[in-house]
């Protein structure tokens, strides 16, 4: 049996997109991951996402 | 390899300006990004006791610059998305003279709103797209849609 691959983000976690501070809001079924804070939202591939500052 | 921000500039009582910029590869275009939507902006009247979220946005102004090759499509967000607009190249649309353009979506209207991009035309750009729009609205609470 293949072994499924652990996703790279969840839901509500902490995420740095180009050194701004954001939070998983939503795993796109188009594998675009979406992340938000209260004055900004992003919608990009996985590999913009750092999951350290 | 590709996103799409948007950045909340104005956030007040009555206004809100978002400015949205992104780049991608012309092989996958953004579909269904969320520029504005009215439950996550702040109260319509700050003072009162509760929260009264706007439950639509009209479109006052709106500033672009798109890359050749393509075009942006403006939804208002509902069951079935209603086309807004669609925007090719660079340009100013001044839509405050006759009251902007209203939210005229219907069953499930969420009051977002959104963009696709769809290609123009496959022969001038093959490598990347960007977009830039700045969008102004002002927020509305229509008693068609449970606003008191």
């Amino acid at each position: 049996m293949e072994e499924k691959e652990a996703p790279l983000f969840k839901l509500g976690q902490i995420v740095y997109y180009r050194g701004i501070v954001l939070q998983v809001s939503k795993l796109r079924e188009d594998g675009w991951i979406e992340a938000r804070s209260p004055t900004m939202h992003v919608t990009a591939t996985p590999d913009e996402y750092q999951t350290t500052a | 390899m590709a996103a799409v921000a948007t950045q909340i500039l104005i956030d007040g009582p009555r206004n809100t300006v978002a400015k949205t910029s992104g780049d991608f590869l012309m092989s996958a275009l953004p579909t269904g990004i969320t520029i504005l939507d009215p439950a996550l902006l702040t109260s319509m009247d700050p003072g009162k006791a509760g929260t009264f979220l706007a439950t639509t946005l009209r479109i006052d102004v709106i500033d672009y610059s798109i890359s050749d090759g393509i075009t942006v499509q403006l939804f208002w967000d509902a069951t079935t998305p209603v086309l807004i607009a669609e925007l090719y190249g660079r340009g100013k649309l001044d839509l405050k003279p006759f009251g902007g353009w209203q939210n005229n979506a219907g069953a499930g209207n969420t009051g977002k709103i959104t963009f696709t991009v769809i290609l123009a035309d496959n022969s001038t750009n093959t490598f990347n797209g960007t977009i830039l729009l700045n969008i102004w609205t002002v927020k509305q609470r229509l008693l068609s849609l449970g606003g008191a």
